[in-house]
């Protein structure tokens, strides 16, 4: 197969490894069965050599177990405890109260971004029907986007560093 | 030895060091990267992985058989994990943000953290995320669970599990091309 040169005939200067596009094909049926997990970003974890191997736990033995004591309340202790339980309940009733009240002139435009996506998220039925969904992207064409922002100028200064006076002459 | 078998054995006490070997040796890994996920460090994660173990075997007498038994055992994890997030932002006595931070400059100095750039930019743009589309962003898309599985764990529904994931997912890019 013809690969030196480009598909017009015309020389361009740029040129393909031997034999590229013999097993070109074969290549990219074998870039798009890989398995998606090695396309993702990984975590970057790792963990110590033989941890899983020697991954194991002491478990409690039962004389371990600590005896609980049972402290006896006095009685004016009893009466103490009860006025407290009342007048926290009290005081729960009036804040319910209180925060419960409307709040006026509330416009839309006042709930931020994560309150509407709450209740997107837990007060819809269905929320997946409302929200187009997405899961094909795996971030690394972000990896890339910085080859999208390059300036003129450094694309002159890699060619003038890359390329050989010989890419240019003819066969 | 068979999942039926583990809980059996655990439950009625016969063998039940066998099977409770037998059921570490078979979530240990899955367990280990879930937590991991989510205090980042390997020593916190392995702190957690055995007080996790520990609970499961304390408590493996309440497992009623409701939900699969790995469901039930990350639940605990999950809830294992954040209660020592918790304690440590507690100990250190620093504010949440300062201990978001905290933790990914954990990361950068950890010697298991073998990531780039990109991979502490990720993480720091999952730091930021609310709780619930944390778990599920770290579940879906680290541990490649399925929403199924995802709602037994997190007791939440597949429809609101995918409108987090697809929040989280958003605002993770979102973080990621403005950085």
């Amino acid at each position: 197969m013809k690969n030196k040169t480009n598909i017009s005939g015309k020389k361009s200067g740029f040129k393909t490894p031997e034999h590229y596009f013999d097993d070109l094909e074969a290549r990219i049926l074998k870039q798009t069965s890989k398995n998606s997990e090695l396309e993702k970003i990984q975590s970057g974890f790792k963990v110590p050599e033989d941890y899983f191997e020697n991954f194991s736990i002491e478990l409690p033995q039962d004389s371990d177990k600590e005896q609980s004591r049972v402290i006896q309340l006095s009685p004016w202790l009893k009466w103490v405890s009860a006025a407290c339980i009342i007048g926290f309940g009290l005081l729960g009733t009036l804040y319910i109260d209180h925060i419960s009240q409307p709040k006026s002139n509330l416009e839309f435009t006042d709930l931020d971004d994560e309150m509407i996506e709450n209740y997107i998220d837990f007060n819809i039925e269905n929320p997946e029907d409302y929200i187009e969904i997405d899961e094909t992207s795996n971030f690394n064409h972000l990896i890339n986007q910085n080859i999208v922002n390059l300036e003129d100028q450094d694309i002159l200064n890699y060619l003038d560093e890359h390329l050989e006076d010989n890419d240019f002459n003819e066969d | 030895m068979k999942e039926e078998d583990i809980i059996k054995n655990l439950q009625n006490g016969t063998n039940k060091d066998e099977a409770f070997r037998a059921l570490i040796s078979e979530h240990k890994v899955r367990l280990y990267w879930h937590i991991r996920n989510i205090v980042k460090v390997h020593e916190d994660a392995d702190d957690v992985l055995q007080n996790t173990f520990l609970k499961v075997y304390k408590n493996i007498d309440k497992f009623k058989g409701d939900s699969k038994l790995f469901s039930w055992m990350y639940r605990i994890g999950t809830n294992e994990s954040i209660t020592f997030l918790n304690k440590k932002a507690k100990k250190l006595k620093i504010s949440d943000q300062e201990f978001k931070d905290y933790l990914i400059d954990s990361l950068q100095s950890d010697v298991y953290f073998e990531g780039d750039q990109i991979q502490i930019e990720l993480q720091k743009a999952i730091e930021t995320l609310p709780e619930q589309q944390k778990k599920v962003f770290n579940m879906r898309y680290f541990e490649d669970l399925s929403y199924e599985d995802m709602s037994e764990i997190l007791e939440s529904s597949v429809g609101a599990l995918k409108a987090n994931y697809h929040h989280a997912r958003k605002k993770v890019e979102k973080i990621l091309k403005n950085d």
